[in-house]
Formats: structure tokens, sequence, C-alpha cells
């Protein structure tokens, strides 16, 4: 039996050795990036999501604001493009993600395998031939019999992942190229319309009368006061009764409204702000599928045994506070309106 | 019109409702209420032109990569189907490590004259091989 566990540390020297030629195609890094970008389809489809949900917090600002609402389209009509832009942008972001995650599944990442019910063979036959071999020698037979199995359809997984990624390789970069941009212009551009609906609306508390409302700058609370206080100068000048208990009563309702509304105005302006962030996180999680899966073609392509998993590890190790960022873009807040 | 043409035509309709929206302000300022309400509906005409340029600057961005998102949809498939084959051949080496498991079982069970035993492994290897 001492020669039977001879033959198996020679195959295994032999198929370790077989599997050499694709060491190159990092199993584990594949199965990391994969279960990475899973967990983050749902932060994709907030972002995806929201260049709808922005069009319609824009649209209830402007119709809030009009002077007259005659020419406002219904919702259904304004909305409907952004609607579906906003559909096609996640159809596109899962393209890429189950991309990714096919990849997992390919290196081995949803594999329920584990020892094949070798170890239970080896038992067996022990018992039955009565070879007197002592539980470690068993359990060494059977951890070598498991290896070899497990690296035969290693080097299966690595030799399709090798096919396939330096295929798909271009392909992902021009998408995710399109998505980034999506996101940084045309995310970006209506958040910018929302903003300038809500800094509409709050006219009175952003923008001083007559000035340009771009850029915003919003005045300080001691400006309000000058000139709330210089609007009621102007009114107590076209009463005909003066009565400056009265005056004073009537300033401190109008700063009352005039803090509340800049508080309000504030937390709007600041819920756009949190969303402007999950765009940089977005991009940023992008590049590190796109930076990930062009090391895994660099190291295909060229063949090399670079450390392939510590720079993928690299990356990866920024994909989840990305995520994270985007997910707390969200979470914040909720629409307003 | 292309999507980068889109983008601009976008920025340039947002730059526009500024200007009207600047207007507006103006003619209230003024108490010129009328022309301050036909600049307001000028804001919102040219704000919802500016979104649905947006919009459609998006759809055209990605109607430039069907092709790319077609042949990634393809290699899916085909890393899907790989996947679904080294899984069922796995499979079936985890299936045929279990019948010789019982053959080796039913051998050991006949030999010690254990015959509900024998049995016992008998039918799990049917059913393992059908």
């Amino acid at each position: 039996m001492a020669g039977a566990l001879k033959a198996f540390l020679c195959i295994t020297v032999l198929v370790t050795a077989l599997t050499g030629c694709r060491q190159n195609v990092d199993l584990s890094a594949v199965q990391a990036l994969a279960q990475e970008v899973g967990s983050s389809s749902d932060s994709f489809a907030m972002l995806a999501n929201d260049f709808y949900g922005s069009c319609v917090r824009q649209y209830n600002w402007r119709w809030s604001a009009a002077l007259s609402r005659a020419k406002i389209e219904p919702i259904s009509q304004a909305c409907a493009a952004s609607q579906n832009a906003s559909q096609q942008w996640q159809d596109a972001n899962l393209i890429v993600i189950e991309y990714v995650q096919a990849l997992g599944s390919l290196a081995g990442g949803g594999d329920s395998q584990t020892d094949f019910g070798i170890p239970g063979l080896v038992q067996s036959i022990n018992g039955v031939t009565n070879s007197g071999l002592n539980q470690a020698q068993t359990k060494a037979i059977s951890d070598a019999a498991t290896s070899i199995v497990t690296d035969i359809f290693n080097i299966r997984r690595r030799n399709e992942l090798a096919t396939y990624i330096p295929q798909a390789n271009t392909h992902i970069s021009n998408l995710i190229d399109t998505l980034e941009q999506i996101a940084r212009t045309n995310y970006g551009l209506q958040l910018d319309l929302e903003q300038e609906s809500i800094d509409h609306f709050f006219v009175a508390v952003v923008a001083p009368p007559g000035a340009a409302p771009q850029p915003v700058s919003a005045p300080t609370i001691e400006e309000l006061h000058r000139r709330l206080n210089e609007s009621l100068k102007r009114r107590a000048s076209n009463r005909v009764m003066r009565n400056a208990l009265f005056d004073r009563a009537i300033l401190d309702i109008d700063r009352v409204q005039v803090l509340t509304l800049r508080r309000e105005y504030e937390k709007e302006r600041s819920a756009t702000d949190e969303r402007r962030k999950a765009i940089a996180a977005y991009v940023g999680a992008l590049e590190t599928i796109r930076g990930v899966h062009e090391q895994l073609t660099a190291s295909i392509t060229s063949n090399s045994q670079g450390d392939v998993r510590r720079i993928v590890q690299a990356y990866i190790d920024e994909y989840g506070p990305q995520v994270h960022a985007i997910q707390a873009a969200f979470a914040s807040r909720g629409p307003t309106q | 019109m292309n999507a980068a043409l889109n983008d601009q035509v976008a920025i340039a309709f947002k730059k526009a409702s500024d200007a009207a929206f600047s207007l507006e302000q103006a003619f209230e300022e003024n108490g010129d209420m009328a022309n301050a309400a036909r600049a307001d509906d000028a804001v919102n005409e040219l704000m919802q032109a500016a979104t649905d340029a947006n919009a459609q600057s998006v759809t055209q961005k990605l109607s430039t990569t069907q092709a790319d998102k077609q042949i990634l949809q393809q290699l899916t498939d085909k890393v899907n189907a790989a996947a679904g084959q080294i899984a069922a051949s796995e499979a079936q080496v985890q299936k045929w490590v279990g019948v010789a498991t019982n053959a080796t079982q039913l051998v050991a069970s006949v030999a010690s004259g254990n015959l509900g035993g024998a049995i016992g492994k008998a039918q799990t290897i049917v059913r393992l091989l059908s």
C-alpha cells in the first residue's frame, strides 16, 4: 500500500506541473471579484433608477414653483424619456455584473464540491482489503486523490477562463467607458437640473432679487435679516397707522420663516450633493472591474506568473468602500417630493 | 443627432433656462407679473427640453455600445455553459465515486454475511445509477 501512496504522490506532482501551464489564471482572484461585484448589483441599480427619480423630483419642484402650470406637461410625459434611459442604463449595468458573476461561477465560486466523496471510498477500500493502513495514511491517500481530481477540473476552469476573458476585454472596457460617461455627464446634468429647480422654488432664500441664480451663492443670515428690515421699512412707510410692536412681531415671524426655509433648502441641497458623491463611487467601482479584468487579460496573454492575486486584491479592497459609498448616498435621504 | 451633440444641446437648454430664470426674477422685482409669468413658462419649457435631450443622450450612448453588449452577453452565455458543463462533470465524478464506495461496501457486507446491509447498498447503487 505504501507503493500506492507513492504512485498517488507522483501523479499529484505530475498534475501540479500540468496545472502550472495555467497558473496565470488566478481562480481565487476571479472568484473574489465576482463575489464583490455580485453584491453591488443593488447599489448600481440605485444610481441608474435615480436618473428617473431625479427627473420626478425636479418635476415636482418645477410644478410647485411655477407661476402658471398651463404649459407644464403631465409627469408621465415629462419624465418618460428619463424613465426609459434609466431602465436602459440599469440593463447595461446588469450586462457587466452578470458577465463578472459568470466568470466567478466558472472559476468555481458557486461550487459546492469539496472532496467528491473520495475519503469515503478510500476508507471503504481500506476496510474491504484489510490493508492495515492507519488513519493518517488513508487521509494522505484520499487528500492526494481529491487534489488530483480537483486539479483536473481547475485546469479545465483555467483553460475556459483563458479563452473567454481576453475575448471580452475590449468590449467590457468600451461598455464601462460609456457607463462612466453616463454617470458623470448625464446623471450629473440631471442632478444640476434638479438643483436648479430646487433653487427656483427656494428663490427667496437662495439668491438676491435680480441676481443670476447660477452659480448659487446663498446669502448669509445677516444679509437676509438686512433685506427683511428693508422690506419691513418699505411696508411700514406705506401704512397710515404705525405700530412698532406690530412691526416687530411681523419681522420676527418673517425671520422664523426665512430660517425655516433656509434649513429646508440646505437639506435639499445636501441630499443632491450626497447623490453627486455616488457618481464618483460608481465610477470607482467600474474602474475596479476594468482594472481587474485588464490584469487577468494581461496575465493570460503574456502567460506571466506575476503576483496577479496581490494586484487584483488591491483593486478589490477598493471596491467594497466604493459600493458602500453609493449605498450611503441613497440611504441618507429618500426623494423629498 | 449623436450623443455628444445631444449633451451640448442639453447644456445649452439649461443655460437658456438659467437666463430665463434671471429674466423672470427681474420682471418680478419690477412688478411686471405678466412678463414674469411668460419668463416662468420659458424656464419650464427650457428645463423640460434640457431634461429630454439629456435622457436621449443616455439612450444614444447606450445604442452605440450595442455590439459590445451583444458580444458580452454571448460570452456570458458561453462562460455559464462552460461552468455548467464542469459542474455536471464534477457531479458525474461524485456519482461514480459514490457507486464505487457502495460497491465496495456491498462486497464487504456479502463477505460478512450481512444480507440486510448488502441489500441496502445495492439499493443505493441502483438509486445513484438511475
